[in-house]
């Protein structure tokens, strides 16, 4: 465990006890200069906690760095595609509501950096609970129905997600009529000057598939 | 030096605030993370297969005291999560809830993203677990609230009222600042060049997964001198962002760049942010209060009810 990880772990919680210290003082304290000592130490340790992880770049949530879009994007372009297969070998998209509760984004950079690290035993369990996912949500789709859960108790006013997906099944015949047998993980590859010209200018690397037995 | 630093610093800090303005930090930061938490199933990640945990490091796991095959647990934190954000929304016991709440968005939160990264900014709940602490720690329920309708709270010195507002808008600063830090700390000015900013409005418009609601993105990246434009102007909104905390003017530039930035973001390249309710801070609520009593008492509003109304 490095010095960094330990500040990581350890920050929040010094900031809830700096806070019920400061609290405490404030609760008992009559005298004004002591109670605002009191809430500046608070106000001083939470300005550390908060410019620190910034400023080395290293996050320690709920204290983030905000590195948000900071790359420059190569022309080079790449996206991992979940798709689902029916009984007749053919593809189909997946609208991204079908993985809730995971979020599009999550499952993403977890078949990016994680998959590849599960035994084989793991990776067919993980394929198994996606294929089943996809399948109620098709369902669900297929039935007039929501697929996803995210919107269950707010509808329409729920809020979205940071990258929001493109929603594949917009009408009942956009969603896949056969139940799904198999899905497979891609990558995407394309370069974004060519495919301005030819929109198809794209090649397919099969990085995973979980078929039913 | 040492006495003019203790100056500024009280005088930033510890000004005279409002109950009105804490209170509608309170409703902001209740409403938000209420707004989240019921629009995920975060305690349904906690019963995934094991396979989907198996890259969860154990820190992380204690960090946040996260371990799967507790569902329902976690779907108990999470009920009491929500009655506790009810409490702070309408100022029923809202100073212990805050405290319940945050601690339990702090444990929660990180479902979101965790069998990926246990960083879960930007999903909504970052400044909500930080700015219920020091609602927690104030008169927050003061006005607008339950307890203020059931009889009015004694009168605290008004410097109470300040600084928690102050620290969330400190919080808000940091966030556009260190995210323009963050471009120059990775890739430098470049990052604001028209191509750079071409690439990444191409790659999002050509997503398979991800659709921007217009093709306005990839009309813009075929624009080098709007694409440029963009590129500067994010940068100088962000690095310049946290000059609302100390000029009034400053504030009435920059806080509508941030809301155009964040438009952009959503019509370009489908990207939103959760936070947006949080920019109520930057109101001063008392000043639009007596605005609109005065209002009132001019007769304004009778003219509208008059426009309005059907058959008047």
């Amino acid at each position: 465990v490095t010095g960094p990880r330990v500040l990581q772990l350890l920050v929040y919680p010094g900031f809830v006890a700096a806070g019920l210290v400061a609290l405490a003082i404030v609760a008992r304290s009559s005298d004004e200069r002591r109670r605002r000592r009191a809430v500046g130490g608070f106000l001083l340790y939470t300005l550390c906690a908060s410019l620190g992880p910034g400023l080395v770049q290293r996050s320690a949530w709920p204290f983030p760095a905000w590195t948000i879009f900071q790359l420059g994007h190569p022309k080079q372009a790449r996206e991992m595609r979940f798709l689902g297969v029916d009984a007749m070998g053919r593809e189909h998209p997946i609208d991204g509501r079908a993985w809730e509760p995971f979020s599009l984004i999550e499952l993403w950079a977890w078949a990016q950096h994680r998959l590849g690290e599960l035994s084989p035993e793991d990776r067919q369990a993980a394929g198994r609970h996606l294929l089943e996912l996809a399948d109620t949500a098709r369902a669900a789709a297929l039935a007039g129905r929501p697929p996803g859960r995210f919107a269950r108790h707010l509808g329409p006013l729920a809020a979205p997600l940071h990258i929001m997906p493109r929603r594949h099944w917009r009408r009942a015949g956009d969603v896949p009529a056969a139940p799904l047998t198999a899905i497979r993980f891609y990558w995407y590859l394309w370069n974004v000057e060519e495919r301005r010209l030819a929109p198809d200018r794209v090649t397919r690397e099969l990085v995973f598939e979980y078929a039913r037995p | 030096v040492r006495e003019a630093l203790a100056g500024a610093w009280d005088r930033f800090w510890f000004a005279p605030g409002s109950a009105r303005d804490l209170a509608a930090a309170r409703v902001a930061v209740a409403a938000t993370a209420l707004w989240v938490v019921l629009s995920r199933d975060l305690p349904a990640i906690s019963g995934v297969p094991a396979a989907f945990w198996a890259g969860v490091p154990a820190r992380t796991r204690w960090r946040f005291l996260l371990f799967p095959g507790h569902e329902a647990l976690e779907r108990a934190l999470l009920a009491v999560l929500v009655v506790a954000l009810i409490g702070v929304l309408v100022g029923a016991c809202a100073r212990p809830l805050a405290l319940v709440a945050g601690l339990l968005a702090f444990h929660l939160a990180p479902l979101e993203s965790i069998v990926y990264s246990s960083e879960p900014f930007l999903r909504g709940l970052t400044l909500p677990v930080l700015a219920l602490l020091p609602l927690a720690l104030s008169p927050c329920d003061s006005a607008w609230s339950v307890a203020a309708i059931r009889g009015r709270p004694a009168a605290r010195p008004a410097w109470e009222y300040h600084w928690p507002v102050r620290l969330i808008q400190v919080w808000l600063a940091t966030l556009y600042f260190f995210s323009g830090y963050a471009k120059l700390y990775a890739t430098g000015w470049r990052w604001a060049s028209p191509d750079n900013l071409r690439n990444w409005l191409l790659a999002y418009g050509q997503s398979h997964d991800v659709a921007p609601p217009l093709a306005l993105g990839l009309w813009v990246a075929d624009q080098p001198a709007l694409c440029l434009a963009i590129g500067v102007a994010t940068l100088a909104a962000e690095l310049a962002f946290p000059l609302v905390l100390i000029s009034r003017r400053a504030r009435l530039a920059l806080v509508p760049a941030a809301l155009s930035m964040h438009l952009g973001s959503a019509l370009l390249m489908s990207i939103t942010v959760l936070y947006l309710p949080l920019f109520v801070v930057f109101v001063d609520w008392s000043r639009a209060a007596q605005g609109a009593g005065r209002r009132a008492a001019a007769g304004e509003g009778h003219a509208i009810v008059a426009a309005g109304g059907p058959g008047i």
